[in-house]
């Protein structure tokens, strides 16, 4: 899957649109642990992360058979995702009046939110090694910590994060060009 | 122009996704994603049996329809011999022709299109003769014979009562073919006219082969 993983989304719901089992099997591998990362991010709570999480795999199920035509299918996921947080603080200011409207203020911007769970969708889509060494970077170790700790050399983990780099700039180019 | 995203960024921001996800709870139980493919089985039974009705309801449909237009569209010739009909063409001598026509031992029925008589039927009788049983009503019935010469005898079948008339100036003879196409098959609508001293016939000769006619034909070897 590349950075603009649109058509795969949408791809993967239009099977869904047609009961392939394998397909719901697919994007839920493919978004179950970003969308939770995306909800806990937001939620701070584990219990209620998920639930949202499985209200939103069934909104989704339950709306797929309605639709025809999947032109953002991220989006669409995007979308369900936030109305269940949104729908959640309501009900918990509803029910008490000490929450601070600011918890939710502090929550980054929709555009922001989005770009995250796109990247964390595409991270997950990533091969085992490759996560490995995006996770070791991230971590804050060098190029040759890296190759230390991996047991390659050090032209091997540059090669590693070119090959990684240019297979999701090219969708990601793709995308801001569309 | 829109600024590109630059390889560090991308990494940046794989990163931050990376170490994000790394710190989310993870659910390892698979209870709910069962529970969500089994939906999807669910839908594909409904999805199933919504499509055998529907494939259902679409062949009652087109049987329907294939019914309609069958009875409307298939072309059947209705038309009947009215006094006015031009196509009615007088005949000279053509009763031998029409005898001759007539297959050895098959009957045929006759409707008559007259306010006297409702129905007719003809019979080839042996000697080049066409016997013709006239139905007055629905109990009364006249026994007539043509032959070639254009006598005619009338017998009642029912009081006995005869007529013979040897009168041949009044015999008139008209007669008109229709083609009836129904379905692949064309049949012949054969009219005839025949006017006596007592009656005047509309004959609309159909193919039949019932019972009933092979009853009448009995009755008629019968009484001759």
């Amino acid at each position: 899957m590349e950075l603009n993983n649109k058509e795969y989304i949408n791809a993967l719901l239009k099977r869904m649109h047609n009961n392939d089992i394998d397909a719901a099997n697919e994007l839920y591998e493919t978004i179950k642990l970003p969308l939770t990362s995306h909800i806990y991010k937001q939620i701070h709570d584990r219990d209620v992360t998920e639930d949202i999480l499985h209200d939103v795999f069934l909104i989704l199920l339950k709306r797929v058979k309605k639709t025809i035509f999947f032109f953002n299918g991220f989006g669409y996921i995007f979308k369900i995702a936030q109305r269940e947080i949104q729908h959640y603080y309501k009900k918990l200011k509803n029910n008490n009046n000490d929450i601070d409207d600011s918890e939710i203020e502090n929550i980054p911007g929709k555009k922001d939110l989005q770009e995250e769970l796109e990247f964390k969708i595409l991270f997950n889509s990533l091969s085992k090694e490759e996560k490995e060494y995006v996770s070791l970077r991230a971590h804050g170790f060098t190029l040759v910590e890296i190759a230390d700790k991996m047991q390659v050399s050090l032209s091997t983990v540059k090669r590693k994060f070119n090959t990684i780099i240019i297979k999701l700039k090219r969708g990601y180019d793709e995308k801001e060009n569309n | 122009m829109k600024k590109k995203i630059t390889e560090n960024e991308i990494l940046d921001k794989l990163g931050k996704a990376c170490l994000e996800m790394e710190n989310a709870p993870k659910f390892e139980d698979d209870s709910f994603k069962n529970k969500y493919i089994s939906e999807i089985s669910k839908n594909n039974a409904r999805f199933f049996n919504r499509k055998l009705i529907f494939s259902l309801i679409n062949s009652a449909l087109a049987l329907i329809l294939i019914i309609t237009s069958l009875v409307l569209f298939i072309p059947r010739d209705t038309k009947r011999y009215t006094d006015n009909d031009d196509e009615i063409t007088k005949l000279t001598v053509t009763i031998d022709e029409f005898i001759e026509s007539v297959p050895e031992n098959f009957s045929y029925l006759i409707e008559i299109n007259t306010d006297q008589i409702n129905r007719l039927y003809v019979y080839k009788m042996q000697n080049n003769t066409m016997a013709c049983l006239i139905n007055y009503d629905d109990e009364s019935y006249m026994f007539v014979t043509f032959t070639k010469n254009f006598l005619y005898s009338e017998q009642n079948l029912f009081n006995g009562e005869n007529t013979n008339n040897t009168n041949t100036d009044k015999y008139n003879m008209y007669e008109t073919f229709n083609e009836v196409k129904v379905g692949r098959k064309t049949y012949i609508d054969y009219y005839l006219w025949i006017e006596t001293n007592t009656y005047d016939y509309y004959i609309n000769i159909k193919k039949s082969t019932t019972d009933k006619q092979n009853l009448f034909k009995e009755k008629i070897f019968e009484n001759i």
